[in-house]
């Protein structure tokens, strides 16, 4: 009996504490490494969001801006573009988003919204060249709630009327 | 008895130096791999991010030489304007080109515009981004 009891297997208490300490170090670290993993992705993911977003502001100002036939900023929150056929497109920025209403008269035709991810837009129409040129510059507020995801300020630029022929030239062969 | 003793010593189950020194390497090579993985994700995310702020820049340039009148367009007066602030403070050592061809095309002939930005990353110029346009003379310029 007393033999049987000497060969047993096992482990002393200081191997099972080097195991198990050597495991919470290695649980720890794999812990932490899948934490900036996971973090990594969040932010990743967060900015093809924003660019995405952006990009299509982009492009939906500069066509709009293509096409008018003038453009005019009354405040910096506000600014409107005259288009062919009595339609207007107007952008405004209210609610922390920007938004965009293609107008013919009084009806609306279209309406868009554009997250701005707490940043702070403006307006301004820069004459001094031959054709307006109509600027929204996208800024970081300092006393605004800070985000885990700031936006990146931008400026986006667009020349006012380059495809905005005039009526004769459009029935020239 | 003695004898017994040192023969259950003998047998104790355990790990050789050996053993242990092979996991930890693969534990170590294990977490270098993850670590650099990290870094270069950071890095490929600090490009990306400068290579977008390029792009905004261009794309803004290109509009103002679409604004601009059709005499006023011309390499230097572009290379002349300075860089938006966000590109000076993000892209280290940042340069702009431009360069304008004749883009003869029959009653409406008109300029190519080139505007290409380029910068530094560890001491070693990365490939520039491009983005070409084409500006005509406006109707009533047009001979």
């Amino acid at each position: 009996m007393k033999s049987n009891a000497n060969s047993r297997r096992g482990w002393s208490l200081l191997e099972m504490l080097v195991v198990i300490s050597l495991t919470a170090i290695l649980l720890s670290m794999s812990g932490v490494l899948l934490t900036a993993l996971l973090r990594s992705q969040g932010m990743l993911s967060a900015d093809i969001r924003q660019q995405s977003a952006r990009a299509r502001l982009a492009t939906q100002l500069r066509a709009d801006a293509h096409e008018a036939s003038s453009a005019k900023s009354a405040s910096p929150q506000v600014c409107d573009f005259l288009l062919a056929s009595d339609e207007t497109v107007h952008y405004e920025i209210k609610d922390s988003s920007l938004h965009r209403e293609l107008r013919k008269k009084d009806t609306i035709l279209e309406r868009e919204k554009y997250p701005l991810n707490g940043l702070s837009a403006t307006f301004a129409v820069d004459d001094s060249s031959q054709r307006s040129l109509v600027r929204l510059t996208l800024e970081s507020v300092p006393e605004a709630v800070q985000y885990s995801q700031p936006a990146r300020p931008s400026t986006l630029e667009a020349a006012v009327g380059i495809c905005n022929l005039p009526a004769a030239g459009r029935s020239e062969p | 008895m003695r004898a017994n003793e040192r023969h259950h010593r003998a047998i104790r189950p355990g790990f050789t130096v050996i053993e242990v020194s092979l996991a930890l390497a693969v534990l170590l090579a294990a977490s270098v791999l993850l670590t650099q993985f990290l870094v270069a994700s950071s890095q490929q995310r600090k490009l990306a991010d400068q290579r977008r702020l390029a792009l905004e820049e261009l794309s803004n340039r290109l509009e103002r030489v679409m604004a601009a009148k059709w005499e006023d367009v011309n390499a230097a007066a572009i290379e002349g304007q300075e860089l938006s602030q966000a590109v000076q403070e993000n892209l280290p050592a940042a340069k702009l080109t431009a360069s304008i061809a004749d883009e003869p095309g029959g009653p409406t002939s008109g300029k190519r515009v080139r505007l290409e930005i380029s910068w530094e990353q560890h001491g070693q110029r990365v490939l520039p981004i491009g983005l070409t346009g084409w500006k005509f003379p406006a109707r009533e310029a047009r001979p």
